[in-house]
């Protein structure tokens, strides 16, 4: 038994991998290809060494690691005519594959998260890889978006199921609340493109095929089936786990299955059955019996191989004849006889042929949903499986082909070729799977022995089997090749329909705030600060008023009037400079009071800075017309409210605080110490400059500054330049 | 007729007001007054000088206000490491010169002055300079 | 030791006062480096210091607490200041290739300088005066930097800046003027001890007043509209410093008062907290999604960070306010960087509408990658720096039962996803349209590349190890919510 390695160097792996070809590619493809290939091999071997990470983990990504090394082998052959783009596209696929294989392997919820992410960030960068086209860029915006929304989902449920737990150790989760198992199945049905989300899957087929025939057959599709067979033993209790996915599970076969029967494009058809055959998984994987989840993983399996190699197959027609539509390839299997082969093989595993692995999985499946009610509606999409696959083939091998086109190089049919025979060899022994598949089973609860085999005998889901092949043949004659209008579905349209909307939406508000004026924006603060403080202060602390022990001298209360007045007359004044004594009145007024109040370094600050502001003041009114526009009534009635609004609340929070007794104790302190330690008689100077100097410090900044802002507002007034002279 | 008035009263004026700020400075410490409102008082005095002369280019070119008040701010920031020996900024040290008590906190109000006459010249002077771009 | 807490501020009010004497002049870019650079080093320094000892204490001129003014260096302000700083050498790098003789003139070096110095000196202070002072500082820099060396128009959308600002600094000025009228004190550990006492009448309002006056300058809603009139206006390096310092530290000055002052009667400003912050992501990437001038998406990304921000302060517990913290440092790094590169869109695409430049991904592959790098960590995918912040932010919303309001967070994660995806298919992947972009004939600036790199890098790596960042945010924000030990270690006369 081997030691396992930590998983995350393999992942790491994965990513140096993406680097090194990334790099190595400027300087030979070969090389580059060479790095690719063999650093997957080892990524493959290296599988073997984490086996005791955890079977189920194990066995998904033991199934990845293959066909990503076959994929990677495919994808050099693929791209031997733009040798360039080589690098960056390894890049990208070694990023998935490592995000991939670190999802797999992770031991707890939010390290899973993290990598189901990622993989969709990496298929992002992967769907849109020939960013030139306005199409693959589209799809690879509504394939992250809608896996990022639903990642977004299951990012909450996980956390819920966190919350609940106590803990994100996946070992350790023993239940799961409603709540948490409705997100979790959002996310999962998004990522593996069930209805109504999976819309995304066709458009991304515009995916180079490599990348599609990784992705899309045997690996991000297949992050959702890890989640729910791994959540399983939490959520089957709960009832809206198991009705969510039978239902979403069997329409989207459905939908998926219609998908496949009437579109044109032959990665699109694959599509529509991929989407199907994960409904399928979904379906079974709501069962937690063991007949069941046999099935599920069987399934799974047969499905990866067969999906790859298909679409394998239709990249190596792409590049060969430069066109994906299947009435437009007629024949084009009749020149290359190992592509016949890997179509064959692949076509007859998907609709469960002998002696291919997706018979034994179709088995599996039927015999475990014997005597249910769901038994009608799969069969009805097995039959759908059946009547696309001679929709794909048919087309295919039936008339001359059109084109005389150049041999097919060894390399680019050797990786499917292996697919093909893969599956021809677990279909007929696929006993060398049991064990995984038995390991696999017990770490998820259901502990029962496995032994896979491929012929069962005469059973019902044999008879039921043959019965569905000859059906869809029968309906195949009918409506196989049918040539059915380009239309986007419902979902596509609302999707499509909903961003519009959202886009229009915030456009219009944006232009909104943008056309409104700086005294809106003026009302909102004034009626945001009022409704908050106002609110606050009414609520909780209750304004007062004080009781007045001294009433105010006659030369204290005259002076009041006269700040009242000066501020009233700069309002009401109609010629501008009639308002700047206003102004003035007001401030030496203010300096008058605190003479009154006994503090004459106020005082003095005060006249000087009252009389520097009115000469600024002047000088920039002399520049503006005398006569001061009026203003409406209605506006002045709402700055009336507002100011009146904002001086009461002043008046009544300062009311309230007078009535709390003073706290002198900072200012005995400063009166105590001023002569001894500052050395000064001014308390208030010694403040300044000692106590409190760090203050000072930062206000002389605050003038300087403001010099500063002064001067350069000043520089970029037209005749700056030319009175200066330089 | 109003100019000449301004013009001749000035000169005096301006005199009286310089003199002042400065005796508003040095008393500050002991009794009201202090760096900042001589500073004020001085620029008041520069300012008038520059309004009524209409001399704000010959201050800006000599006289560089801008890097007076800069200056000021250094004198602020000197105070401020003197008395770093205490492991604080801006401790005040104290020594005596005859009668009179010396010390970081008359460097750090003379900064102050510096600093603010410096400003509210260099924006007056902007201002009353402007006058002449058109 | 203690003398470390001023050392950052005084040493950039000595490199601002000495740009200006120098401006101008070409010596001053190396002298100017090396000030930004002692800057990273010192705050680097105060940092490991104050996370050794919990707290750090320096009495400005000797005078002891509570009636001298004291900086209090705690691990929350500590950690936003070494990143502010760090910005602060990226900006200054940047803004040596980009501004150009005309600015350096009008004092823009001095002013850089002092807007870090006015940051400091909010995050450091332990005055509540004294931090007003230094949030003016910060102010008026601001203003000089955003009107220095602009057109017209440019100084029009300046206008309700100064405004709004001016307001804001005025309640602020008022609170904590009546905060003196009500305890006597200004050192945050003295009135934290007495407003204990008073009951929740002043926290409730004072409370408010507070953040009517620092939410305009955090841009919440509904004080948020002057943000994205002024902040893509002036050249990147201010705005990207900017958003990196003037809103961020709008946002530390409430965590501070709140956790501090206030802190007892939580529960009233909870529920509005939550609900302000929820609301200010949701304009902010309203107008992200509906915009195509980089700039101006950038900027009300900046304001829908700020309301996770906000949603963070209301959540109100050790977890939320730790993933806060550490969002605040993620934000800090990654959208300034995206105003950087902003910036290098513009210069190497020729435009800074989407819908003109394209297709930079083919010729600049550099520059993608890191655009890739931080606007991804800004939306908040895996294994990018966004989401760690946001996974706190949730995990303590759920823990909270505010269901509803995290699921806002995580919806607009969604519309951020689709405002960056929109940048990157239009001005990386589209084909490109414009004469400038048909041919690597650009090359790339060493000044303006650098900064990039650095901050993509920093990004990368607290996204992809942030045991470091989260333990300091976790106890920094501990430090925060417990006043008490605050109170004794500062009145008690610890150093």
């Amino acid at each position: 038994m081997m030691e396992f390695i930590n998983p995350s160097y393999l992942v790491a792996l994965c990513f140096l991998l993406g680097a090194l070809c990334l790099w190595l590619n400027k300087v030979s493809f070969r090389l580059s290809g060479f790095a690719a290939i063999s650093g997957s091999f080892a990524v493959l071997l290296g599988q073997f060494a984490l086996k005791g990470v955890g079977s189920l983990s194990y066995l998904f990504a033991l199934m990845c690691s293959t066909i990503g090394l076959l994929v990677v082998g495919y994808s050099w052959a693929y791209f031997k005519k733009e040798p360039d783009r080589f690098g960056q596209f390894s890049l990208f696929l070694f990023a998935f594959f490592g995000s991939m294989l670190g999802l797999l392997y992770s031991k707890d919820l939010i390290n899973l998260f993290i990598y189901w992410e990622m993989t969709s960030l990496t298929s992002f960068l992967l769907v849109g890889f020939k960013n030139g086209s306005n199409k693959a860029r589209e799809a690879a915006r509504t394939a992250l978006i809608i896996t990022g929304g639903g990642g977004l989902c299951l990012l909450a449920g996980l956390i819920l199921l966190g919350i609940e737990n106590g803990t994100y150790e996946i070992a350790k989760l023993t239940s799961g609340s409603t709540p948490a198992a409705i997100l979790v199945l959002l996310g999962i049905f998004t990522k593996s493109a069930q209805f109504p989300f999976h819309f995304w899957l066709p458009k991304a087929m515009k995916a180079p095929t490599p990348a599609s025939a990784f992705l899309h057959s045997a690996a991000m599709v297949k992050a959702g089936p890890y989640l729910i067979i791994l959540l399983t033993p939490i959520f089957w209790t709960n009832e809206l786990w198991s009705i969510g996915l039978k239902s979403i599970g069997l329409i989207s076969g459905l939908v998926g299955g219609y998908m496949a029967i009437t579109k044109r494009d032959l990665k699109a058809i694959l599509a529509g059955l991929t989407i199907s055959a994960l409904g399928i998984m979904c379906v079974m994987g709501s069962v937690y019996n063991h007949a069941a989840l046999k099935a599920f993983l069987v399934f799974l399996m047969a499905h990866s191989l067969y999906k790859s190699i298909l679409f394998m197959g239709a990249g190596i027609l792409d590049k060969q004849f430069g066109d994906r539509d299947i009435f437009r390839l007629s024949g084009a299997l009749r020149e290359y006889k190992p592509l016949l082969v890997i179509f064959v093989i692949g076509l007859g595993s998907m609709i469960g042929l002998i002696p291919f692995m997706g018979f034994v999985a179709k088995e599996l499946v039927l015999k475990s949903i014997e005597g249910h009610w769901l038994l009608f509606p799969v069969c009805l999409v097995f039959l759908f499986y059946g009547v696309a696959a001679i929709r794909i083939l048919y087309p295919l091998i039936s008339k001359k082909p059109k084109k005389v086109v150049k041999k097919l190089k060894f390399s680019f049919y050797c990786a499917p070729i292996i697919g093909a025979a893969t599956t021809l060899i677990f279909g007929i022994l696929p006993g060398f799977l049991n064990k995984l598949v038995e390991d696999s089973l017990g770490e998820v609860g259901v502990a029962q022995k496995v032994d896979l085999h491929l012929w069962h005998g005469l059973t019902t889901a044999f008879i039921l089997s043959v019965a569905i092949i000859l059906c869809s043949l029968l309906i195949s004659w009918f409506m196989a090749l049918k040539k059915y209008p380009e239309q986007s579905g419902v979902s596509e349209t609302l999707y499509d329909a909903f961003w519009r909307n959202v886009r229009a939406y915030s456009g219009k508000t944006v232009s909104a705030w943008h056309r409104s004026g700086t005294s809106l924006y003026l009302y909102i603060f004034f009626g945001f600060a009022l409704l908050l403080v106002g609110g606050m202060f009414f609520t909780y602390w209750r304004p007062v008023v004080p009781n007045v022990t001294q009433a105010p001298t006659y030369y204290e209360w005259s002076t009041g009037l006269l700040v009242a007045g000066g501020a009233i007359l700069a309002l009401m004044a109609k010629n501008i400079f009639i308002g700047v004594v206003g102004l003035a009145l007001s401030g030496y007024g203010m300096a008058l009071l605190f003479i009154m109040f006994s503090s004459p370094d106020l005082a003095l600050t005060q006249f000087l800075v009252e009389t520097m502001t009115v000469i600024l003041v002047c000088f920039i009114f002399i520049r503006f017309p005398t006569k001061v526009p009026r203003r409406g009534t209605k506006r002045t009635l709402v700055n009336l409210a507002v100011s009146l609004g904002v001086g009461a609340l002043s008046i009544g929070i300062m009311w309230k605080v007078l009535s709390y007794p003073f706290s002198s104790a900072a200012a005995e302190y400063y009166l105590k110490n001023a002569y001894e330690l500052g050395h000064g008689k001014n308390v208030v100077n010694v403040a300044i400059v000692d106590f409190r100097s760090f203050d000072t410090l930062g206000e002389a900044f605050v003038v300087f500054l403001a010099g500063v802002g002064v001067a350069s507002l000043f520089r970029l007034m037209p005749g700056y330049n030319k009175y200066r002279g330089k | 007729m109003g100019t000449l008035i301004i013009k001749v009263a000035s000169k005096y004026l301006i005199a009286i007001i310089l003199l002042y700020s400065l005796f508003m400075f040095f008393r500050g410490h002991n009794y009201p007054g202090g760096g900042f409102i001589g500073g004020l008082a001085a620029a008041t005095a520069w300012s008038m000088y520059g309004i009524v002369y209409k001399a704000s280019g010959i201050i800006q070119e000599r006289l560089e206000p801008s890097k007076i008040s800069a200056f000021g701010l250094l004198v602020i920031l000197i105070s401020g490491v003197v008395g770093l020996g205490s492991h604080t900024f801006f401790k005040g040290v104290w020594f005596k010169v005859g009668p009179v008590k010396l010390g970081t906190p008359l460097l750090f109000d003379a900064g102050v002055y510096l600093v603010v006459f410096g400003a509210v010249v260099n924006i007056v002077s902007y201002f009353e300079e402007s006058f002449k771009w058109k | 030791m203690s003398v470390l807490c001023a050392i950052p501020l005084f040493l950039s009010l000595c490199m601002s006062v000495l740009a200006f004497l120098l401006k101008g002049d070409k010596r001053f870019e190396k002298i100017g480096l090396l000030g930004f650079a002692g800057l990273v080093v010192s705050s680097g320094a105060l940092l490991y210091y104050s996370a050794m000892n919990g707290l750090l204490i320096l009495e400005i001129g000797g005078w002891r607490m509570p009636y001298g003014i004291s900086m209090q260096v705690d691990v929350f302000s500590a950690t936003i200041n070494f990143f502010i700083s760090i910005l602060g050498l990226c900006a200054y790098m940047f803004s040596l290739d980009e501004i150009k003789e005309k600015r350096s003139r009008a004092g823009y070096y001095s002013a850089m300088f002092t807007l870090f110095a006015g940051a400091n000196g909010v995050l450091l202070t332990g005055d509540l005066f004294n931090m007003y002072v230094w949030v003016e500082v910060l102010v008026v820099s601001s203003f000089l930097l955003l009107s220095m060396g602009q057109n017209k128009k440019q100084i029009k959308g300046a206008l309700p800046y100064v405004l709004l600002n001016f307001l804001g600094s005025m309640f602020i000025l008022s609170s904590i003027g009546l905060i003196y009228g009500l305890t006597g004190a200004l050192n945050f550990a003295q009135i934290s001890l007495l407003m204990d006492g008073l009951g929740i009448g002043p926290s409730a309002t004072f409370g408010a007043l507070f953040l009517a006056g620092f939410g305009i300058k955090c841009a919440i809603f509904p004080l948020f509209f002057w943000l994205p009139e002024s902040y893509h206006r002036p050249p990147a390096a201010v705005s990207a410093f900017f958003a990196g310092v003037v809103t961020k530290v709008g946002v530390c000055a409430l965590f501070k008062v709140y956790g501090l002052l206030f802190y007892k009667h939580m529960e009233v400003f909870q529920g509005a907290l939550i609900w302000i912050g929820v609301f200010t992501m949701v304009s902010g990437v309203i107008g992200a999604v509906a915009l195509y001038d980089v700039r101006r998406v950038l900027s009300y990304h900046i304001i829908s960070q700020i309301g996770y921000m906000i949603f963070g302060l209301g959540l109100f517990g050790a977890k939320a306010w730790a993933a806060s913290i550490f969002f605040i440092v993620h934000n800090i790094l990654a959208k300034s960087n995206l105003f950087f590169i902003g910036a290098e869109m513009n210069r190497l695409g020729g435009s800074y509408n989407l819908q003109k430049t394209r297709g930079l991904y083919n010729f600049y592959p550099l520059i993608s990658l890191l655009f890739f790098i931080s606007a991804f960590s800004l939306t908040g995918i895996p294994p990018f720096s966004g989401f760690w912040g946001k996974l706190g932010l949730v995990e303590a919303g759920f823990e909270a039962n505010e269901y509803l309001a995290s699921s806002f967070a995580l919806l607009v994660g969604l519309l951020t996803t689709y405002s960056m995806v929109k940048i990157w298919i239009l001005g990386f992947w589209e084909t490109p349209k414009s004469e400038k972009c048909r041919g690597p004939k650009n090359k790339y600036q060493m000044k303006r590349i650098v900064p990039i790199f650095i901050l993509s890098m920093l990004s990368l790596y607290i996204g992809l190890w942030p045991e470091m960042l989260l333990s300091l945010s976790k106890q920094g924000s501990e430090q925060l919510l417990r006043p008490k030990l605050y109170q004794e270690q500062i009145l008690g006369g610890v150093r």
